[in-house]
């Protein structure tokens, strides 16, 4: 949720009832503020929980001059996601309690949240997730870009994603020799 | 032109599968690149390293494999040496070059380009699984993945990984191609050492990294066991399936996680972990005359789903006082010819070791007309500090169970707590009174 940055009155306000205040306010690179759930944001965020518990926490907005607004907002679209989601989250984790899969699958909604972003959005995600020591948020996004990689043979996860291959040709050639074991070769 | 505009536009030309203009991908840090590798199949991960130069050796630092026999579905794969897949296919390489090329002329055309080139590289992936599928590429396939697998593991430290995952399949695998994994597997166990100083003679050997381990039809035997107790003392998630395992004891004073779905043992008595929190057995078999004995205090859920038959000498659960969830699936139990199996004798035991579950499932369990159940103790047992409390076990599962044999009696051991409401709840079913018998102690 954006909120309103310049109105005095309400920052005032806000000023007061700071103290037992349950949401924190973040303020994107390019000074949008964003509220979030205090609980959610000390639980996903190692950095953020760090931040509160340490007190370094800005009533008038705590600035991530890391993290563009977009980016933020959808951090803060997660956080509250999350709160709202967990007695799913519980439910799930009783019913496949046997489960032990070594990558927690995304659930649905998360897949969603992901699904729905832009290429950019997606690595701007990424890094403000890494920034402020989101685990899930991290897991949950670079789960999707691998999931846009599987299947795909070296040239179109090139196309994807745009590396520019600044090998010579004999390079290439070096390492596919050295490593024949791992491509077709017959 | 306004940002947001060009963010748009940006966007529309990757829905048309057009390049974002800059690396993304490559620009994340070194950590991040290997989370992601992490959810690639093994072949696929080394393969990154011809994508650039940035990419060339993280491969060999990848903290998880995932080696898996699908990976190596012959796809792409000429059905004749000589033919014209193989040269596209062996082109992996090259066509990157030229690839770059037509990418640097004019990135509009090339998005043309590159959709045709998408829809043509999946339509001679149907070809090939039609080849693979009438033609029997199982060999070919199975030689790939024999050579990957093998050099894999001698270039990559996999005593240095955080998960490894060994996946074959045993309709797809040749004879004994279980044996030949282990065999792959046996020996990056002996050679495999996280210091690179060199083996140490007479030493114990020095402990691996390996938190998780998934073993999909490999042939283990006391080798592997003996790994586990000694050199795995990190790892906390192990995975059998269907694995045949000459293992007489399973022990370990790390895992958490104990997996072991459709295994065939031999002789295994003992299954022993101080540390185990989950422990699910689902399917699989014993020696005919082997009791299973499982001493694993810690485990809080427990899945037992095996069938009479497979578990003939029994399968005898210690004590486990932390036990919170618990299901029970005994299978092909009603069956006539397996009524004098040990393993049916022995539920009324099997039970009471688990007493103590909040969340109780029992299924296959006292079927109609069984005899085989006479009698169900639900016994609290009044040596743990006394503290369970009767009304616990009120929130049991008992839906499901068919308690309509009557020759039944339930016996109900307690301490504390309110003893009939429990009687109340059994009674709901198909229960009579007069089955049941309340044994209040001091």
């Amino acid at each position: 949720m954006e909120v309103d940055k310049g109105k005095g009155e309400a920052e005032e306000t806000r000023k007061v009832a700071e103290a037992d205040r349950d949401t924190v306010t973040l303020k994107s690179s390019d000074g949008k503020l964003f509220e979030v759930s205090k609980e959610a944001a000390a639980r996903l965020s190692t950095v953020l929980a760090g931040m509160i518990a340490g007190g370094s926490i800005d009533d008038n907005g705590t600035d991530l001059k890391q993290i563009g607004s977009e980016a933020l907002e959808n951090v803060v679209d997660y956080c509250n996601k999350h709160a709202n989601s967990i007695p799913s989250a519980a439910l799930i984790s009783s019913s496949i309690s046997f489960n032990t899969a070594p990558f927690k699958e995304p659930e649905e909604w998360e897949r969603k949240f992901v699904d729905r972003l832009s290429h950019d959005a997606l690595f701007d995600l990424v890094e403000a997730a890494n920034f402020l020591g989101m685990e899930r948020l991290l897991d949950v996004t670079c789960h999707k870009i691998s999931e846009m990689m599987k299947g795909k043979s070296p040239d179109q996860i090139r196309e994807v994603f745009n590396i520019k291959n600044d090998y010579t040709k004999e390079e290439l050639e070096e390492i596919r020799q050295e490593l024949a074991w791992a491509f077709y070769d017959d | 032109m306004d940002p947001a505009k060009a963010k748009r536009k940006k966007a529309r030309r990757h829905r048309r599968g057009a390049k974002p203009e800059p690396d993304r991908l490559s620009a994340l840090p070194d950590c991040l690149l290997h989370v992601i590798m992490s959810s690639l199949k093994a072949r696929q991960v080394v393969q990154t390293c011809v994508l650039s130069r940035r990419w060339r050796d993280l491969w060999r630092t990848v903290p998880c494999l995932d080696v898996d026999l699908d990976e190596f579905k012959a796809k792409k794969t000429p059905a004749a040496p000589g033919g014209d897949h193989n040269a596209a296919s062996n082109s992996n390489v090259r066509t990157a070059q030229s690839d770059e090329d037509i990418s640097a002329s004019d990135p509009e055309s090339s998005d043309s380009d590159s959709s045709d080139s998408c829809s043509s590289f999946s339509s001679s992936d149907d070809d090939d699984d039609s080849k693979y599928r009438y033609g029997g590429n199982k060999d070919k396939e199975w030689k790939d993945f024999e050579d990957f697998t093998v050099n894999l593991m001698h270039r990559c430290n996999i005593s240095q990984l955080d998960s490894f995952r060994l996946h074959s399949r045993r309709l797809r695998a040749p004879r004994y191609g279980d044996r030949q994994v282990g065999g792959w597997l046996r020996r990056a166990m002996k050679y495999c050492t996280p210091y690179p100083a060199g083996q140490r003679k007479g030493l114990s050997p020095s402990p691996w990294h390996l938190k998780r381990l998934h073993l999909c039809f490999v042939a283990l035997n006391n080798c592997f066991a003996d790994h586990v107790t000694s050199v795995l003392r990190t790892l906390e998630d192990l995975e059998l399936d269907d694995c045949r395992c000459e293992i007489q004891s399973v022990t370990s004073h790390s895992l958490k996680s104990l997996v072991l779905k459709n295994c065939r043992w031999f002789s295994l008595s003992e299954i022993t972990s101080r540390t185990l929190k989950t422990l699910v057995i689902d399917g699989g078999s014993n020696t005919d005359d082997c009791l299973l004995v499982i001493l694993t205090p810690a485990v809080a859920y427990l899945h037992l789903a095996v069938s009479v038959s497979g578990f003939d000498a029994g399968i005898s659960l210690n004590d486990m006082p932390s036990l919170v969830k618990a299901s029970i699936h005994l299978r092909d139990h009603a069956g006539s010819i397996f009524a004098s199996h040990k393993l049916c004798g022995d539920q009324s035991k099997l039970i009471c070791s688990i007493s103590n579950a909040t969340s109780l499932e029992l299924k296959g369990v006292g079927r109609k007309g069984s005899p085989n159940l006479e009698k169900l103790t639900l016994r609290h047992c009044k040596k743990k500090k006394g503290k369970t409390k009767l009304s616990k076990t009120t929130s049991s599962e008992f839906l499901g169970l068919n308690f309509m044999s009557e020759n039944l009696k339930i016996e109900i051991i307690y301490k504390y707590g309110n003893g009939h409401q429990l009687v109340k709840l059994l009674c709901y079913g198909n229960l009579s009174k007069k089955c049941i018998k309340l044994i209040k102690v001091n």
